[in-house]
């Protein structure tokens, strides 16, 4: 690891400085608790019952010989549940299923018992009927009027379009375009802990303990099925066991309230491995179409794509990631005309769902591509296109036309990479091959936006607490999903209190302590979290000052006068700043398109070596730029980074959930390939360091963009060591090796 | 339940032979039972004291422990047998190769096990031992079909036999990333190569492109006395692809398989 600032600004105390993560002693010593390790006295051991068919109708449910399985205690099915919907945007989901069987592992039934074994014998004992129907597999297929339908109104969930300029016109006029169909696979997040939790019910009351990025959410989800009210629903939803998008929606907390309600016991369910890897959320599979025109300077002349998104059986947040991919598609650039049509398809296969980058890997790896193509085409540096096109502070976006806004630093962070020894002397490096192994250097860029974008109603609360001896409490969202957030919250309240760091305590993932702040997602964490946190801490301040005291704060006053005014408690809420510099877009395109007012970029150079006897491509080095505003724990950005890289990795090179008509064939890490620590390559984090005025201390987010770039920069680099052109994702061996052969014929 | 016996010397383990199933690193067995495979007795015979020691070199073979986990015996080798020494460097993970055995590898039959290529190229014989006694069987006779050998419930593995080489040996795997990965194809070999560049005493053996892990005669015939020149080689891996009926599966596809079998030689050739 190694990691150089570009431009490091005047420190803070603690903001800038790589401080160890919170809890980090207890989780690499593997002392924490996890939601799932829970036990509760009294507790029963639930088990989900799943049809084993993709698409088809449930006939009959024959549950009597299952509660006659010793050591079962309930066994629920759809009539159980007093409102069997779900979904967190549409709600097109049965909690259990009723009829329609959409999904190969759909829940049919769920069942309690005084033991695992016991409540996986009743699950074993349950005998389904099930009409199977022929799995509607194609997304594009789907879309036909002949396709059966999966959901009331078609299979088409979503159609997004817009066009900025006349794009067949420039086209039309453009000295290069390059025409080609792309296709992105489906990727599974791995997380170290496959799921679970425990649910209570109390007095009238539900505690579900289980790992949620989004635990607002899960309480208005469970408060709908059980038709409740939410203020009866406490979800904790920390520590997690890695996330990255997985575990923000589904049924999962739902499972638990009911059978926690049933037996009036606490319940526990944790998922294997094979059932969140053949069930659970995956990255969405694009299929894009992309034209696009430069004239003989390089310039980007128009860009056109069009996209179909598999969104498997339930729309889950497949309208959000088709929104998102759609402001992608034009990547960190500059260009005067620009469409996009996007369509979100109902199918059987996997369910889509949120994944780290949502929807903007799929967009960059046809974009990078055709830029490269392009490059070769003009004979020009495709580096050199990308400083000719990028995206600066002040240009319209390529296809909303909104203000660029001052922060964002694409410029410098392509000029880091590109100003890299990895790129500057690739030519050298890759005459210094050897053997079967020829050596190829990529380079990729990437933009993506911070929060929800305009118009979404992005907000974030904090609470904060001073106590008579002037200790500070903080109670804070978004929660972590394994990154501990709560480190960089700390550090933006001891420089904005001007306390000592160990001094701030903060507590993060409980619906009934932290105020509803939305989702460990988006990019926001810190942007959106920190700027409450920020807020709380500056109306203490004010607060203390209206007091009558001034600096040196004595906090134990500060403490008493605050808490026998009554005024020891604030609670702020923090709304992002939509976009107000609309420029070319029009006012009313805002609440439909969603545009963000801040990004960031992020821009790697991979260095390859591929076997040209067979395919095989191993990863020497990748470096990446990243503009994150201020870096409040430069460690943390690393970590970010690197972590990232390496799921890039795996999507770049051998990450592939396959289906066969909708059923999943790699449900287990033995066939389901990911990087594994002989795979990480060298690795190198370049800070381009801004500041964004809307921010924590300047502080932009970046856990998605890092990964954005990686793949398109390994399939650029293949394509330079063996002049084949990766259109497809993953480059496997065996992908690689047809395109070589591709080429000799 | 399952009952786990751990006999702690040789006879003990003769008697208790047939009660049960024999497990050593339980890097493969442990995972099929989790999947569903039913054992209820088994017999561990990696505590047994008078065990063979993991590698010892007499006339000209070095006797390899069947028992010993794979790091072990690698060290003991201290850089002889390259060809087994490559195949166990890509062999699964460290951790693994900690606990699995070269036995077990050879017991479980997988087609893709990675220590079988090179031990059939060598032309190896493995020491099968039971409650009768010990019998010898060669290695490539050993393994019958996927799963399958010709070992009673009885009998276990306590030795393989490596005749040691003077000439070029070596084993390249092609999988899905650079460990923890089952093999897609993989190729060991032996040959004598001249000054002139002539290769004598051609062995060549291919894991993942059969029911068990096979020899390439027609390659090797093909190979026999001559320069490596373009067109022997073209020969050659022609000759290879007739030798071998892969499948298609999760991994790759039966095409791809059979095209890079030559990819895999040609290397090979180029590296040795």
């Amino acid at each position: 690891m190694t990691t150089e600032s570009v431009e490091a600004p005047a420190r803070t105390r603690y903001v800038g400085r790589s401080v160890p993560t919170r809890d980090a002693d207890v989780v690499v010593t593997g002392e924490l608790e996890y939601l799932t390790d829970m036990t509760l006295p009294n507790m029963l051991h639930g088990k989900i019952v799943r049809t084993n068919v993709p698409h088809g109708r449930l006939l009959e449910l024959e549950t009597e010989a299952a509660r006659r399985v010793p050591g079962v205690v309930a066994v629920l099915t759809a009539a159980d549940v007093p409102n069997n919907i779900l979904g967190a945007i549409v709600p097109d989901q049965p909690v259990l299923v009723d009829g329609l069987i959409r999904q190969f592992g759909d829940a049919v039934a769920l069942v309690a018992g005084t033991t695992v074994a016991a409540a996986e014998a009743g699950a074993a004992a349950i005998q389904m009927k099930v009409e199977t129907m022929p799995a509607v597999s194609d997304p594009r297929e789907a879309l036909r009027a002949s396709a059966p339908s999966l959901h009331d109104g078609g299979n088409l969930l979503l159609e997004l379009t817009h066009e900025r300029g006349d794009v067949d016109q420039a086209l039309a006029g453009a000295a290069v375009v390059v025409d080609r169909t792309f296709l992105t696979q489906v990727q599974e997040h791995v997380c170290l802990e496959p799921g679970g939790g425990v649910g209570q019910y109390k007095n009238g009351q539900f505690t579900i303990w289980a790992g949620t990025q989004l635990p607002g959410n899960s309480q208005s989800e469970v408060a709908r099925a059980l038709m409740i009210d939410p203020e009866d629903v406490r979800i904790i939803s920390t520590p997690i066991g890695g996330s990255f998008g997985s575990k923000a929606e589904g049924p999962f907390p739902i499972f638990l309230a009911l059978l926690a309600k049933a037996t009036d016991r606490p319940v526990r369910i944790v998922l294997t491995r094979e059932e969140v890897m053949a069930v659970g959320v995956k990255r969405h599979p694009f299929r894009v179409h992309t034209r696009l025109g430069l004239d003989r300077d390089g310039r980007i002349v128009g860009l056109d794509t069009d996209a179909i998104v598999d969104a498997g059986p339930y729309a889950g947040f497949s309208p959000a990631v088709l929104s998102i991919a759609a402001e992608a598609s034009t990547g960190p650039y500059s260009m005067p005309n620009a469409r996009f049509r996007g369509r979100a398809a109902y199918t059987n296969n996997s369910n889509g769902g949120a994944f780290r980058g949502y929807g903007v890997p799929q967009m960059a790896f046809p974009l990078e591509s055709s830029i490269l193509e392009a490059a070769e085409r003009l004979e020009m540096d495709a580096a050199e296109i990308k400083r000719r096109n990028i995206l600066h502070p002040g240009d319209p976006h390529a296809l909303y036309g909104h203000t660029i806004g001052p922060s964002f630093r694409g410029a410098e962070t392509l000029d880091a990479v590109i100003d890299h020894p990895w790129w500057r002397d690739r030519a050298a490096w890759k005459e210094q091959a050897t053997g079967p192994w020829e050596r190829g250097t990529g380079i990729a860029a990437a933009l993506k936006g911070c929060g929800y974008g305009s118009a979404k109603g992005d907000r974030a609360g904090a609470r904060l607490q001073i106590s008579i001896d002037g200790s500070i409490t903080i109670w804070a969202g978004p929660n972590h999903s394994g990154q501990f957030i709560e480190t960089a919250y700390a550090q933006v309240a001891a420089d904005a209190l001007r306390r000592p760091y160990d001094e701030i305590l903060v507590v993060v993932g409980d619906t009934e302590l932290v105020p509803e702040s939305g989702s460990c997602a988006a990019s926001r964490s810190l942007y959106m979290g920190g700027g409450a946190v920020l807020k709380a801490c500056e109306e203490l301040i004010s607060r203390i000052r209206a007091v009558g005291l001034a600096d040196p704060i004595d906090w134990n006053e500060a403490g008493e006068r605050l808490g026998a005014k009554g005024l020891a408690l604030v609670e702020v809420y923090h709304d992002a700043p939509d976009v107000t510099e609309l420029g070319e877009m029009h006012p009313d395109d805002v609440p439909r398109l969603h545009p963000h007012r801040v990004y960031s970029s992020a821009v790697h150079v991979a260095r390859v070596e591929v076997n040209r006897f067979t395919g095989q491509v191993e990863v020497r080095g990748i470096a990446c730029a990243v503009d994150c505003g201020i870096a409040v724990n430069p460690a943390g950005v690393v970590g970010q980074t690197e972590g990232a890289i390496l799921q890039g990795i795996g999507l770049a090179l051998m990450e592939d959930f396959k289906l066969e008509a909708g059923v999943p064939q790699t449900t287990s890490l033995e066939t389901y390939l990911i990087p594994t620590a002989g795979d990480v390559p060298e690795l190198e984090t370049i800070i381009v360091e801004g500041g964004e005025e809307t921010g924590p201390f300047g502080a932009k987010g970046i856990a998605e963009v890092v990964l954005v770039p990686t793949a398109p920069a390994i399939t650029a680099a293949i394509r330079d060591a063996v002049g084949v052109v990766v259109d497809r994702l993953p480059a496997t061996p065996e992908t690689v090796y047809r395109l070589m052969e591709g080429l000799k014929s | 339940m399952v009952e786990l016996l751990s006999p702690a010397t040789l006879l003990d383990l003769r008697t208790l032979a047939g009660t049960g199933r024999i497990i050593a690193g339980g890097t493969d067995l442990i995972v099929q039972m989790r999947s569903g495979r039913n054992e209820t007795h088994l017999i561990d015979i990696t505590n047994i004291e008078d065990a063979p020691p993991a590698a010892i070199i007499r006339s000209g073979v070095a006797e390899l422990s069947a028992m010993a986990s794979i790091t072990k015996v690698v060290d003991e080798l201290n850089g002889r047998l390259p060809g087994i020494a490559a195949a166990a460097q890509v062999f699964a993970s460290l951790q693994i190769r900690n606990r699995a055995t070269i036995g077990g590898n050879l017991a479980n039959a997988s087609p893709a096990g990675d220590m079988i290529p090179p031990l059939v190229a060598a032309e190896a014989y493995a020491v099968v031992d039971g409650p009768s006694g010990q019998r010898r069987i060669p290695v490539d006779e050993l393994i019958t079909g996927p799963g399958r050998t010709v070992l009673e419930p009885n009998e276990w593995l306590s030795l393989v036999g490596v005749p040691l080489f003077e000439g070029e040996e070596g084993f390249i795997k092609l999988g899905g990333r650079t460990a923890m990965a089952i093999s897609i194809v993989s190729l060991a070999w032996r040959w004598h190569r001249s000054d002139h560049g002539a290769l004598t005493g051609v062995r060549i053996a291919l894991g993942a492109v059969a029911p068990t892990v096979v020899r390439a005669h027609k390659a090797e015939a093909i190979l026999e006395g001559q320069q490596p020149t373009a067109d022997v080689v073209m020969a050659a891996t022609d000759a290879l692809q007739t030798e071998i009926s892969p499948i298609g599966d999760v991994r790759a596809s039966a095409g791809y398989r059979q095209a890079v079998a030559g990819g895999l030689l040609r290397q090979a050739l180029a590296t040795s």
